[in-house]
């Protein structure tokens, strides 16, 4: 880095941090709708779910052995029954080959739970069967599903939430108001190319996002004890490539974009129903699936749910590597689009 | 204080700039028509002119920030075009809606500027800050200065890695009249650090207090240029008289001299090419009728009578 870009970048850091707004939406507003949603919902899941099961065979003993799992042996008719009035939080039918998952959405994020642990069972029942011979041996226990609580759902969501708003807003907003208030044209006149100002521009973003992964992460071990599993090998990739991706679709808002005001608007506009179609508060594995179908097109979909398997489930950087392709994907595309439609200056 | 800049180098003798029928257009408007003109190092030049003549956007072809559809210019005795970079390290721009980063101090401002040109001299930044006078705001953000101290900071911004040349693109519009003021003595104080000043301004009576030489524009051409003083002087003789008295304004344009007659805030005011033989008629016009005078001043030219003479039209700021 020449001492100009570095200077630059001085220059941005010491904005952002005086940048109390824009402090708030980076951290604060995350870590708000931690506490808030982890005091209402924060230690579902904590607690076993009770579930009915009908039928016998492997599946049925596995979710015995679950220890998330209180299950209760029963008729098909009876245990979905009590689905329906509320007793159970599910029930598992099974018959033959098949078993059938019966539960609620009266409580969405415990239902989605639900479906993680016994779709969890299940894939380990049948990878057992697949490779080993003797199947009633195996253990079907699932650490990551047995411990996974809404808090754990929500905080790596709330990451990629912030990484979304923080890259969106932040570029946008700001991209337009100083072309808007002449100081590009201003440092136009002096010797500094303008990419290189661009340049760190995007250095600043790139540590805010860092700093944002690492400030979530921390209050969330600290203060909710979420379980981390994060492989660094794995998170650093999918922060900045997530974060490169939405500072893209920032970039792209802020080249057709006229106004301040018009730059905020569409950012909101994008941003807003995308975090709640990408399932950062709740899952939408219960949704209707015209909208887990709508979700699968929206790059915050995949960021979250990269973050999820990374920072709770433990995976690391090889499993994450389609969420990075799309993430990348996206991030190229929308970046020579913007290019297309780039301009320093106001037009006369 | 201020190092004097005009460094005995092989280029001392080429002009601070020289334009050559330089032409701009805008779709329809052709804002710039044709403009030629030479500024010499260490002047301060004013371009005057009303708004939409065409100042800006001769002042932003200089500057490298437009290029210009036709013409030569040259800074420094480079041309600006194409690579206006190589001219920019030895100019300092103000531009004229001045914007600054939010959240910064005037110090890290100028540091931050100083740093794009080179390594940053802290004494220099000091420096600057006194030349604009703003040193006892050097740790306040820029967003809380008032109009003119804002616009003194986009002074200092253009001064900070010590130019050749300092371009202020209407610096007063805007300000009180003592904030403009003050803004005329910091254009002083780079003037005597020996920089060139090229200014553009709509207001007249800065242009004769501030500038050695002014271009008047109109319409996208220089229609004159010259010292103030000559530029008034070339009107020839005669000047403005105002008074108050209940004369009748037809007697009043045939006194002698009298070309031009205005009822002005109740009282008149006569444009007369001699002041010798107006005021004697008009005093004894009043004798004659036994009218009193309220109040009687001559009023010397200005750079707005001359704009008049030369575009026909009333000069509005």
């Amino acid at each position: 880095m020449t001492g100009r870009v570095r200077a630059a970048t001085v220059a941005n850091v010491r904005m952002l941090v005086r940048d109390r707004t824009a402090l708030f939406f980076a951290l604060m507003l995350p870590i708000l709708f931690m506490v808030i949603f982890g005091l209402i919902f924060g230690n579902s899941g904590n607690t076993k779910l009770d579930i009915g099961v009908a039928g016998g065979g492997l599946m049925a003993q596995a979710i015995e052995r679950t220890p998330a799992l209180s299950a209760h042996p029963g008729s098909a008719q009876a245990v979905a029954q009590r689905v329906r009035n509320g007793r159970y939080q599910g029930a598992v039918v099974v018959v033959g080959r098949r078993a059938t998952l019966y539960y609620s959405n009266t409580y969405p994020a415990q239902a989605a739970m639900l479906r993680g642990v016994v779709q969890g069972v299940a894939d380990e029942v049948n990878l057992a069967a697949a490779n080993r011979p003797r199947v009633v041996e195996v253990e079907p226990v699932s650490v990551d599903s047995s411990a996974l609580r809404y808090i754990d759902f929500l905080v790596p969501g709330l990451l990629a939430m912030a990484l979304a708003q923080s890259g969106i807003y932040g570029v946008a907003s700001t991209l337009v108001s100083w072309r808007e208030r002449g100081i590009f044209r201003r440092l136009k006149v002096t010797p500094l190319p303008l990419p290189e100002f661009g340049f760190a521009r995007l250095v600043l973003h790139l540590m805010l996002a860092m700093a944002q992964a690492a400030v979530l992460l921390l209050v969330g071990r600290l203060f909710f004890g979420v379980h981390l599993g994060v492989d660094l090998a794995a998170l650093v990739p999918l922060v900045m490539v997530g974060a490169l991706c939405f500072i893209a679709m920032g970039f792209l808002i802020g080249a057709v974009a006229r106004t301040q005001q018009t730059a905020d608007v569409i950012a909101q506009i994008v941003t807003l129903p995308m975090i709640f179609l990408a399932g950062v508060f709740f899952s939408i594995d219960t949704a209707p699936a015209w909208l887990r179908e709508t979700s699968r097109f929206l790059p915050l979909t995949y960021l979250a749910n990269g973050l999820r398997d990374v920072a709770i489930r433990g995976h690391s950087l090889p499993s994450t590597l389609p969420d990075l392709a799309v993430l990348g994907g996206v991030a190229i595309v929308l970046s020579l689009l913007s290019m297309r439609f780039f301009r320093w200056e106001s037009q006369v | 204080m201020g190092s004097p800049v005009g460094r005995p180098t092989v280029t001392a003798m080429v002009p601070a700039i020289e334009l050559v029928g330089v032409r701009r257009r805008f779709g329809d408007v052709e804002a710039v028509r044709g403009v030629s003109l030479t500024v010499e190092r260490g002047e301060v030049f004013g371009i005057v002119g009303p708004n939409g003549a065409g100042k800006t956007t001769t002042l932003e072809m200089i500057e490298g920030l437009r290029e210009p559809d036709a013409g030569e210019i040259r800074v420094l005795g480079e041309p600006v075009w194409p690579h206006p970079d190589r001219i920019q390290r030895r100019i300092g721009v103000q531009l004229q809606n001045s914007a600054f980063f939010d959240f910064l101090s005037t110090q890290e401002l100028l540091e931050l500027f100083a740093r794009f040109y080179g390594p940053v001299s802290p004494a220099r930044v000091a420096r600057v800050l006194e030349t604009v006078g703003l040193e006892g705001k050097a740790g306040a953000r820029v967003s809380e200065l008032s109009g003119g101290q804002q616009q003194r900071v986009a002074i200092a911004l253009a001064l900070v890695h010590e130019p050749e040349i300092v371009f202020l693109d209407e610096p007063t519009t805007g300000l009180d009249p003592q904030a403009r003021r003050n803004l005329w003595d910091v254009v002083r104080a780079i003037h005597d650090e020996g920089r060139t000043v090229i200014l553009t301004t709509h207001y007249m009576e800065e242009a004769e207090q501030l500038c050695d030489r002014v271009a008047i524009m109109d319409e996208g051409l220089v229609v004159a240029l010259d010292t103030p003083r000559e530029l008034v002087h070339a009107l020839g003789p005669g000047g403005r008289v105002a008074f108050e008295g209940s004369l009748d304004g037809t007697t009043l344009g045939a006194l002698a001299g009298v070309k031009e007659v205005h009822a002005e805030n109740g009282g008149w005011e006569l444009s007369t090419t001699s002041i010798r033989a107006t005021l004697p008629a008009l005093l004894a016009l009043a004798e004659d009728g036994g009218r009193e005078i309220g109040w009687l001043t001559v009023k010397r030219r200005s750079l707005e009578d001359v704009f008049l003479a030369l575009t026909g039209r009333e000069y509005r700021e």
